[in-house]
């Protein structure tokens, strides 16, 4: 079987001194990225990485809460910071009430 | 807002609202008197639900800290946390108790002083007072010995 070549398929002389596929600049030697070059962008990268972890570590939990009741290093001591802290709101609690004179209707004109 | 709306009840129509209050001034003047005395009081009212609803605020994140605490040192904490959702319950209802006697005296002042305006308003203090004073006997009676029992606990 006999093939024959046609004018379309036929390479003419200019794409042969021509080709069609551009060459890339960075595809030649003296262009490439150097091995250092490499590196240092690795180097910048995770030093990045690490910055904006520790941002995260630092700030992504929010506002600390500040502790109501001081730490004392035992439970023993907590408990005992804690009844002191409780006992001063339950009396606070009681001590702000209002009283029955504060509605009394006779001193509303005096 | 509602010192407006009182104010109002003292032009034109006061006249009419008075005349179906029972025991209520026929003066105008006296009305103006005792929607400003009521306003002070709604004031000084408002002052002390504000304290007392920071108390609570700071009553509840002690003891939250607290379990927190001894959830982490391993110690049970069954109690305590059925302390916690109590003391909120009863927070609540003491909050609830303030908010509703602000609005009865402030209701008050549209009466311009009639005798029983306030009445409704003492109703929601005695309210506000027993369950402050129930508070305080569940403090001794459970709050109390649960953290004696978890003190004893740690100690031995």
């Amino acid at each position: 079987m006999t093939h024959h070549r046609t004018a379309a398929t036929r390479p003419t002389a200019a794409d042969v001194l021509e080709p069609s596929a551009p060459v890339s600049h960075s595809a030649h030697p003296r262009h490439r990225p150097h091995k250092h070059h490499r590196a240092l962008t690795w180097v910048v990268a995770l030093l990045s990485s690490a910055l904006i972890v520790a941002l995260v570590l630092a700030f992504g939990s929010g506002p600390s809460v500040p502790h109501l009741v001081a730490p004392s290093g035992s439970m023993a001591g907590d408990i005992k910071a804690a009844n002191l802290g409780l006992g001063q709101d339950f009396d606070q609690l009681s001590a702000g009430l209002p009283t029955n004179d504060q509605l009394n209707e006779a001193s509303l004109t005096q | 807002m509602w010192g407006v709306a009182a104010a109002a009840g003292c032009g034109s129509g006061w006249a009419t609202a008075q005349a179906s209050l029972p025991g209520a001034s026929a003066q105008p003047g006296r009305c103006v008197a005792v929607q400003a005395a009521i306003t002070q009081r709604v004031g000084t009212l408002g002052q002390q639900q504000a304290t007392a609803n920071a108390a609570l605020q700071r009553l509840d994140a002690r003891l939250t800290d607290l379990v927190g605490r001894a959830d982490a040192r391993g110690y049970d904490i069954g109690r305590l946390q059925a302390d916690q959702t109590e003391l909120e319950h009863r927070a609540a209802a003491i909050k609830d108790d303030y908010a509703a006697l602000l609005t009865a005296t402030k209701a008050a002042a549209a009466q311009c002083g009639a005798t029983g305006s306030l009445a409704p308003a003492r109703a929601k203090l005695a309210r506000l007072r027993a369950d402050v004073a129930a508070l305080q006997t569940w403090r001794q009676a459970s709050l109390a010995v649960d953290l004696q029992t978890l003190s004893k606990a740690s100690s031995s």
